[in-house]
């Protein structure tokens, strides 16, 4: 707007020199990218920061939401530093992500890449590929349960149908990658609708110039389609790491955290929720997402290098 | 002529791995009481069908109602947290606001355990009187998308060149303008991709809709997850439920892949 | 001499006839609620379940009758503690009568009125009518109700523990001679631990062996349990409480106050021994019993998979019972006390029930639908139409009369013994005498399943237990220190 404010005379000089209204200065080329980002700020301090604080206040109190909050000093983060439980949730979470992450990705690439052409029915198969995103996550978790069911799942009928024997999914040892399992399942869309985007978008002619060349698929794969990709990569992989240290939904339905399987989200539940350990859980709430900030920003700052702007 | 046949047989297993399990929510909605816990394959998949699930879920409990909650507070809470984000996103992706840091603290709003989160929120929503009401759910929504949906955009709006930007300026066009006729068009299949991720999601969540709803703004996942638990699992109504509520999404999602694969997608301007 | 025999006669049967009129004389009715002033609408939790619906024709002829409206929320039992937990505890006054479970009585005893006082308030008979009431309801379940001796809700429906075993299958001349000459003594249902292993080892068969002299087209587990991270712990306790001894001990003084919480080597070595015990079970019972809740062993049962169901809700019997009935010809369950040891059989017992919170603003209303849910009326219908059990010994005594006894007879027979057999043991039990009891409760649940899948050994898990039990209870119930016996 004040680029079409006409050029300044001794008379229309008078008048710029009143001070700029409200709305001015909120678009004037200084301040609208800060008047862009006014809700999203507004929304982050209410919603935001309000239970950060909360939490760390009752970190160091106990408290059962009933009565008064007893101020007990680092005694909680004292116990969390030699809680066995936590630790093991820890370290499963990342354990979880970790593997997620890696089958995601590799299988979620290898779908892009097989479907990155016109064939007949595209939309169809596509189109139901989408569906392991669609459906409700209790809805999915009680679903697993009663498939993956030792005597009435009817993965177990598959297998006795083919004259296999039984399997317990949910045995201590390997039920936390029946967990990996249930969750691979549900976001592998996500990875491969991304990278097929993006695999869209790629520039033809560069292809073309190598293909003239004759260059083997794999090298043009190597070369140039993963360097291209690779934003698009960490962003998955940033993503998908905030997303998995907070895996929850599926535990819900299923295992609840027995069975070598608890997480640490879940673990962080049911202090909170199901114990009303409040302050307690305040500590687990706050030690995990300090981590999970740490981990997340050594990823950042290196998509971030990738990113930037081109100003 | 052998490509052909491996890309089919490796397609039909990724769609039998996908599709097959949901195929238990189809067969179990019109299974009664006896038939669900079958035991033995034959039996899973040959039963008798009926509709009596579908019958009582209508009659007996308020399924339409809470239907509409969810619709009503999914889409209106899209639309708020795509406008917000929008800006957000296209002050990072401009001018690179906050350099960074701004950015990386949005997207770690996510990183808090949402639980623990929910004391604290419901103490809040009661002072304000948000509770069980449209309004307090599509606020509690929009704040947990809207670092997702601003981070995502940001990288679409990465991909529009800033010389396209910069051309448009020169000749003329005011920042506003620029924005709505040059560069909102090229996003646009980023913003479809987001928003259908968003209402997903919204249509989805559980947690805090059975936390801060009671009756009149209970969402329809709040009335399915009530059939588990308690005396008499009713798997059958839950999924009668469940059968009827992925279609809204179905649709929604099919028309987002039919929008991005046409090729427009991550700024056609490339190369 | 016959005279005076048809004399007797008729004097006993007077006094069998006064005994019923006794009951019938006490029965409440909806007539009898006064007329309410306050016509404002009140909210409750009413749980999920087709059984639990049935209710709904009861608060629907309450509203009818007194203009008050109900706003019924339906809730599954999981989530009804976190649910009234914040709203009561946020004190935003929302449910005017409250669902509560046992463990939780104590725990919400600031948040609800005692009923002595609710009584004294708003009924015309006082807190005397309200016991004459309480008269015709189960004395042990009722004292599962109260806190600090004072009665804070009345019981909906309840959740003893029993046993099942598919009586058909115990009746068959076939495995009544098979047992006695493997093991020198009749097959019956269980009366010990001990027992029960033995006919669990006796009746887990491969398929092609044979039952009731049928070859087997599956195979057979001897018990079926629920053995995951859901009723671990009241498995547990029957075995804990049938050897006389609990999860933590409670101390009271000559005038009935507590005075101490100790978990004594006593209580961890009957423990000790439960958890083996319940481990060692597990051989008889199919893999899944390690992820298993309550709707499983259902299916197990009814689907004719296993034959005993040792530690099991009393209240899934009619569930079960409807499709043992369409997938095992013949297939029927006989409900009898869970085994015992030193002191009997001591089953989990408990009920859901309904209070009143203190800040509802319509409490006469409140109390008056507690009173009709928790009637002989309301206990009936609920019995009859949907197989839940009320805590009430008038409606154990008319179905016992009235209906046959496959199965709601044979129901109502076991609850009036088992009240009886364990009243006298309730009032010193743990849970029913803390504040920390649902956070207690709960955690056990999740500190025990690794000694169950053996990812931990079970001196570990105790020791885990008793530290956890220890700053729980410390934490949340200031009445009185809780320590270990070392």
């Amino acid at each position: 707007m004040l680029s079409n404010s006409p050029p300044l005379t001794w008379q229309s000089a008078k008048h710029e020199a009143r001070r700029p209204t409200i709305w001015e200065t909120l678009t004037s080329e200084r301040y609208f990218r800060w008047t862009l980002l006014i809700p999203l700020l507004v929304l982050l301090a209410i919603f935001m920061l309000y239970p950060l604080v909360y939490s760390i206040y009752f970190s160091f109190h106990d408290w059962g939401m009933q009565g008064d909050p007893i101020f007990s000093g680092l005694h909680n983060y004292r116990r969390l530093v030699f809680d066995a439980n936590f630790l093991m949730a820890f370290w499963r979470t990342l354990k979880v992500t970790f593997i997620c992450i890696v089958v995601e990705l590799s299988f979620g690439l290898g779908l892009a890449l097989l479907w990155n052409r016109d064939f007949r029915g595209q939309n169809v198969v596509r189109g139901l590929a989408l569906l392991p995103l669609l459906v409700a996550p209790l809805i999915l978790s009680l679903l697993w349960n009663f498939i993956f069911d030792f005597n009435f799942g009817a993965l177990n009928h598959v297998f006795q149908a083919l004259g296999l024997g039984k399997v317990n999914l949910w045995k201590p040892s390997i039920a936390l990658y029946t967990i990996c399992a249930m969750t691979v399942w549900q976001w592998l869309p996500f990875s491969a609708f991304v990278l097929l985007a993006g695999l869209k978008s790629l520039p033809r002619d560069v292809f073309e110039a190598a293909r003239v060349d004759g260059a083997s698929s794999w090298y043009t794969f190597r070369r140039l389609t993963l360097p291209m990709l690779t934003p698009l990569i960490m962003i998955i992989v940033v993503l998908r790491s905030m997303w998995l240290i907070r895996l929850f939904d599926p535990l819900f339905g299923t295992t609840r955290g027995g069975v070598n399987t608890e997480l640490l989200d879940w673990i962080t539940y049911r202090t909170s929720f199901v114990m009303f350990d409040i302050g307690y859980g305040s500590t687990m709430a706050v030690v995990s997402w300090a981590v999970t900030m740490a981990m997340c920003m050594v990823m950042f700052r290196q998509l971030m290098k990738q990113m930037a702007p081109k100003t | 002529m052998l490509k052909k046949l491996l890309f089919w047989v490796v397609t039909l297993a990724v769609l039998v791995i996908i599709v097959a399990p949901l195929a238990w929510i189809y067969l179990t909605a019109f299974k009664g009481p006896a038939d669900l816990f079958a035991a033995d394959l034959k039996r899973f998949v040959v039963f008798k069908p009926t509709l009596d699930n579908f019958v009582v879920l209508f009659r007996d409990y308020s399924f339409w109602p809470n239907l509409l909650n969810t619709f009503i507070v999914s889409v209106v809470g899209t639309a708020i947290t795509m406008i917000f984000s929008l800006m957000a996103a296209y002050s990072f992706a401009r001018w690179n606001t906050g350099g960074g840091d701004l950015l990386f603290a949005t997207v770690s709003t996510r990183m808090f355990p949402m639980a623990v989160a929910a004391v604290p929120h419901f103490v809040f929503f009661k002072t304000l009187g948000l509770l069980d009401t449209h309004l307090g759910l599509v606020l509690l929504y929009v704040f947990f998308n809207i670092s997702f949906a601003t981070f995502l955009l940001y990288g679409f709006f990465n991909e529009v060149p800033k010389e396209v930007e910069q051309a448009a300026m020169i000749d003329g066009y005011g920042r506003m303008e620029v924005f709505w006729k040059i560069v909102f068009p090229l996003i646009r299949p980023g913003l479809a991709v987001t928003s259908v991720f968003c209402l997903i999601w919204m249509w989805n969540e559980f947690f805090f809709a059975f936390l801060f709803t009671r009756d009149d703004a209970r969402t329809v996942n709040v009335l399915l997850s009530s059939f588990w638990g308690g005396l008499q699992v009713q798997y059958g109504l839950m999924t009668a439920g469940a059968a009827i509520t992925i279609l809204p999404t179905l649709v929604a999602a099919w028309f987002m892949q039919r929008y991005i694969i046409r090729g427009l997608t991550f700024g056609a301007v490339k190369g | 001499m016959r005279s005076k025999l048809i004399q007797a006669v008729r004097g006993l049967l007077l006094l069998w006839g006064l005994s019923s009129i006794a009951y019938a004389q006490s029965n409440f009715s909806l007539n009898d609620v006064p007329a309410l002033k306050n016509k404002r609408a009140i909210n409750l939790i009413l749980e999920t379940g087709e059984g639990h619906s049935k209710a709904l024709p009861i608060i629907e002829a309450f509203t009818k009758k007194t203009g008050v409206k109900v706003n019924v929320e339906r809730v599954a039992s999981s989530g009804v503690y976190g649910k009234e937990n914040v709203e009561l505890m946020a004190g935003t006054g929302h449910y005017d009568v409250v669902y509560v479970e046992t463990s939780w009585t104590t725990e919400w005893s600031d948040q609800l009125y005692k009923l002595r006082d609710l009584a004294n308030k708003v009924d015309p008979g006082k807190y005397p009518a309200l016991e004459k009431e309480m008269a015709n309801m189960s004395p042990s379940i009722l004292a599962t109700g109260k806190a600090y001796g004072e009665q804070m809700v009345l019981p909906f429906y309840t959740f003893d523990m029993s046993m099942w075993v598919r009586q058909d299958v115990f009746d068959d001349p076939t495995e009544q001679a098979n047992f006695k000459a493997k093991y020198g003594h009749d097959l019956a249902p269980a009366k010990s631990w001990k027992e029960l292993n033995e006919q669990a080892a006796f009746f887990t068969r491969k398929k092609g062996e044979m039952l009731k002299g049928q070859p087997l087209d599956h195979d057979l587990y001897g018990l079926s349990m629920q053995a995951g991270a859901y009723q671990n712990n009241d498995e547990t306790t029957a075995r804990l409480w049938s050897r006389g001894e609990d999860w933590v001990t409670v101390q009271k003084d000559s005038a009935g106050k507590i005075v101490k919480f100790v978990i004594t080597k006593a209580d961890k070595a009957a423990l000790k021994e439960s958890l083996e015990d319940y481990k060692n079970a597990l051989q008889w019972d199919s893999a899944g019993a390690l992820t298993a809740n309550f709707d499983f062993v259902v299916a197990q049962i009814g689907n004719g998979n296993a034959i005993i169901a040792p530690t099991m809700w009393a209240n899934c019997t009619v569930w079960a019972d409807g499709i043992l009935k369409e997938k095992v010809p013949g297939g029927k369950i006989g409900v009898y006390p869970t085994p015992g040891d030193k002191a009997g059989s001591r089953p989990y017992t408990g009920a859901w029930s309904y209070g009143v919170a203190k800040s509802t603003k319509n409490p006469e209303a409140a109390y008056w639908l507690v009173r009709y849910l928790t009637s002989y009326d309301g206990g009936l219908r609920m019995f009859k139409e949907a197989g839940l059990i009320p805590g009430r010994l008038d409606v154990m005594e008319t179905v016992s009369k009235t209906e046959p006894f496959y199965p709601l007879g044979m129901l109502a027979k076991y609850h009036s013994y088992i009240w009886k057999e364990t009243a006298a043991s309730i009032p010193g039990h743990y849970y029913y005498n803390t504040k920390a009891g649902g956070k207690v409760y709960d955690n056990q649940i999740y500190v025990l399943e690794p000694a169950l899948t053996g990812e931990k050994t079970i001196d570990q898990v105790i020791d885990d237990l008793t530290k956890q039990t220890i700053d729980l209870q410390n934490k949340f119930d200031k009445t009185a220190p809780c320590v270990e016996e070392l």
